[in-house]
C-alpha cells in the first residue's frame, strides 16, 4: 500500500481528465449558431449606430463652427478691438454722428463702414460710406431707422448680423449705446438702446474681438509604436501551452518566454476644437495593429478626449484624458485613455506633436484585454 | 479529407459546415472541461454555449494553427472564470493553514474513473474548484493564478491545499465504504 503525497491528487486528476470527453447536449450547435447570427446582427446594428453617432458629433462640431463664423460678430460683448479702432468727431450740438460697421460679418475685419449723422429728433442728416482703404463714398437715401425697437422690417426674411456700438463722451464715459443690425438683403436698422444729448462725441465701432478670429480647430495625424502588457488572454495560453509541451507545470521555471509583452503600432488622425484658453476637446480615428506570435488583431478606435493646458510657452503641454471605443469586427469595446500631449510650433499653423499615453481596454471577458503604453508622434495643422 | 487548416480557414470565413466540424472535434472535450469547472450540468451547458460563441467570433485572431487546441481550451477556461466572476462566486479565504491528510487509497484510486474525479471536483466550492483546476489540470503556477484571480499567492496556495484536503477526505470516505462493502460480502 502506498501513501498518497501532496501532488498525487493533482497528477491523478490531470491524467484522468486529459482526454476526458463527454457527449455534448443535442442541438447545442444549432443554439450556438442561432445565437451567433443574432449577436452578429446586433453587433452590426451597434456598429453602424456608433459610426452614425460619431459622425453626428463631428457634424455638430462642424455646424457649430459654421454657425459661429456666421455670427461671430453677434456678441453682447462691448469689448473693442484696439487694433481696428476707428474714430470720428463732430462739433455739432444737434448732431450725433455714428460710425457703424456694415456687413462686417467676416471673422477678422470690417470691410466697409458707414457714417450716419442725424439730429436729436432722429432724422438722418447725412450718410457716408467708406471702405477699408479709407476711400469714402457718399450714398443716397437711407434705409436706417433711428429710435425704433429692434424689429426686422416687414418683407425681409433674411439673417441679420448685429453689432453693439457705444458712443463715448470726451471723458470716456459711455453716452450712447446703440445696436446696428444689418440684414443680408442689404437693408439695415439702428436700434438705440440709450440716448442722451451730448455735445462732443466720438464713435467707436465695436468690431469682432481678436479671439474670435483665432484658429480654434486643428487636424492632426501621427503614428505610434504601442507596447501592450498582458494583452491577450491567449498570451497566457502560450505560456501554458509551451509549459505543457515541454512538460513543465506549475512552479517549475519557464525557460525562455517573456510574459506576453508585445509590440505593435497605432496610426490615425485627430480633430481638435479649442474650448477657450485652456481646454480642448478632441476626437478622431485610430487604426491599431497588434501582432503576436499566434495572434493578429486589428481594430479601429474612436476616442473622445479633453485636453487641459499645463504649460503655455513655446512648448505647449496638455494633460489629456477621456474615453473611447474600439471597433473590431462589429464588436465595440470601451477604452479609457490618459496621457500628455506636447506641441511644438513649427510655424504659425503647423505644430509637431508628441503624445505619451496610457490606454486600458475594459471588459474582463474580452479575449485581448489590454493595457497599452505608447508614444504617438505626428503633426497638426490649425485652420 | 478536410484538414485542420481548412477547417480553421472555413471558420474564419464564417462557413457553417466548417464550424460544425470544429464543434464536432472539440465539443466532447470542452463539455467535459465545462463540467468539472461548474457545479452542475446546466451550468456546464451555458459555459459550452458561451465558449463556442467566443471561439467562432474570435478565431480570426488565431495565426499559429498548431496552437488551436490550447487556444480553444484557454477560451473555455476564461469563459468559466468569467461566469464565476459575473455571479460573484469567487470569495477567497485568506491564508488557511495548509493541511495534508495522509491517505491510504490504492484500492479506491485504481477504480476511480475520469467521471468520478470530475464529479469529485464538482463537489468543491467554486473558489477551491477554480484554484484546483487552474493549478492541477491547466498547469498554472500560483503566481499566474494570483494574477488571473486577483488574489495573493498565499491565498491561492491555501485554497489549493484546502481543495486537496476536501477531495482526499471524500476519496477516503469512498475507500472506507468500499472496504466495508468488501468485508460485508466476505
Amino acid at each position: 500500500m502506498k501513501r498518497i503525497h501532496e501532488h498525487s491528487i493533482d497528477r491523478l486528476s490531470r491524467e484522468l481528465l486529459k482526454d476526458y470527453s463527454v457527449e455534448a447536449p443535442e442541438g447545442a450547435f444549432f443554439a450556438i449558431k442561432d445565437d451567433l447570427n443574432v449577436q452578429s446582427k446586433q453587433r452590426r446594428k451597434q456598429y453602424f449606430m456608433y459610426i452614425a453617432a460619431s459622425w453626428l458629433v463631428l457634424l455638430s462640431f462642424g455646424l457649430g463652427y459654421w454657425t459661429r463664423s456666421i455670427h461671430s460678430v453677434d456678441s453682447v460683448s462691448l469689448a473693442s478691438n484696439s487694433h481696428q479702432q476707428t474714430k470720428s468727431y463732430t462739433n455739432s450740438h444737434t448732431h450725433n454722428s455714428f460710425l457703424v460697421a456694415q456687413s462686417s460679418v467676416s471673422k477678422s475685419s470690417v470691410r466697409n463702414t458707414r457714417t450716419v449723422d442725424f439730429s436729436d429728433n432722429g432724422s438722418v442728416l447725412k450718410e457716408k460710406e467708406s471702405n477699408s482703404n479709407n476711400n469714402s463714398i457718399t450714398t443716397n437715401g437711407s434705409s436706417i431707422a433711428v429710435n425704433q425697437p429692434t424689429k426686422q422690417p416687414e418683407n425681409i426674411n433674411a439673417k441679420s448680423d448685429t453689432l453693439y456700438n457705444k458712443v463715448m463722451s470726451h471723458n470716456d464715459s459711455l453716452k450712447f449705446l446703440y445696436k446696428y443690425i444689418a440684414f443680408s438683403s442689404g437693408e439695415s436698422i439702428i436700434d438705440t438702446i440709450t440716448n442722451t444729448s451730448t455735445k462732443l462725441v466720438y464713435n467707436e465701432p465695436l468690431l469682432p474681438i481678436e479671439t474670435s478670429s483665432k484658429s480654434s480647430w486643428s487636424i492632426g495625424g501621427g503614428v505610434a509604436p504601442m507596447m501592450g502588457f498582458d494583452m491577450f488572454g491567449a498570451g497566457q495560453q502560450n505560456l501554458t501551452a509551451s509549459r505543457l509541451k515541454s512538460g513543465l507545470v506549475n512552479d517549475q521555471p519557464e525557460p525562455s518566454l517573456n510574459k506576453s509583452i508585445t509590440v505593435s503600432y497605432a496610426t490615425g488622425i485627430s480633430l481638435k476644437r479649442s474650448l477657450g484658453d485652456n481646454w480642448n476637446i478632441r476626437t478622431g480615428m485610430n487604426y491599431n495593429k497588434i501582432t503576436e506570435s499566434n495572434i493578429d488583431v486589428s481594430y479601429v478606435e474612436i476616442p473622445l478626449l479633453t485636453e487641459y493646458r499645463l504649460l503655455n510657452k513655446a512648448l505647449k503641454i496638455y494633460f489629456t484624458n477621456g474615453f473611447g471605443a474600439g471597433l473590431k469586427q462589429m464588436e465595440i469595446y470601451p477604452l479609457g485613455m490618459t496621457g500628455f500631449s506636447l506641441l511644438y510650433p513649427l510655424n504659425t499653423s503647423i505644430d509637431f506633436n508628441l503624445e505619451p499615453s496610457f490606454k486600458h481596454v475594459f471588459g474582463k471577458d474580452w479575449t485581448y484585454k489590454a493595457d497599452y503604453y505608447g508614444m504617438m508622434a505626428g503633426f497638426s495643422v490649425k485652420f | 479529407m478536410v484538414t485542420q487548416t481548412e477547417i480553421i480557414d472555413g471558420c474564419k470565413a464564417g462557413i457553417e459546415k466548417y464550424q460544425a466540424r470544429l464543434y464536432a472535434m472539440y465539443s466532447g472535450k470542452m463539455f467535459a472541461l465545462c463540467i468539472y469547472y461548474s457545479k452542475n450540468r446546466s451550468e456546464a451547458e451555458d459555459i459550452l454555449h458561451d465558449g463556442f460563441i467566443k471561439v467562432f467570433q474570435n478565431i480570426s485572431q488565431l495565426r499559429d494553427y498548431s496552437l488551436l487546441d490550447f487556444w480553444i481550451r484557454k477560451i473555455f477556461v476564461n469563459c468559466a472564470l468569467a461566469k464565476y466572476r459575473k455571479q460573484n462566486l469567487l470569495h477567497f479565504e485568506l491564508n488557511l493553514p495548509e493541511t495534508i491528510i495522509p491517505l491510504h487509497y490504492d484500492d479506491v484510486i485504481d477504480q476511480m474513473s475520469a467521471q468520478e474525479i470530475s464529479s469529485l471536483i464538482q463537489t468543491l466550492s467554486p473558489q477551491y474548484r477554480i484554484v484546483f483546476n487552474l493549478y492541477a489540470i491547466e498547469g498554472y503556477s500560483h503566481k499566474e493564478i494570483a494574477d488571473i484571480l486577483h488574489i495573493s499567492e498565499s491565498t491561492s496556495k491555501s485554497n489549493l491545499s484546502r481543495a486537496r484536503v476536501i477531495m482526499q477526505e471524500k476519496i477516503e470516505k469512498e475507500h472506507t465504504f468500499y472496504r466495508s462493502n468488501v468485508a460485508l460480502q466476505k
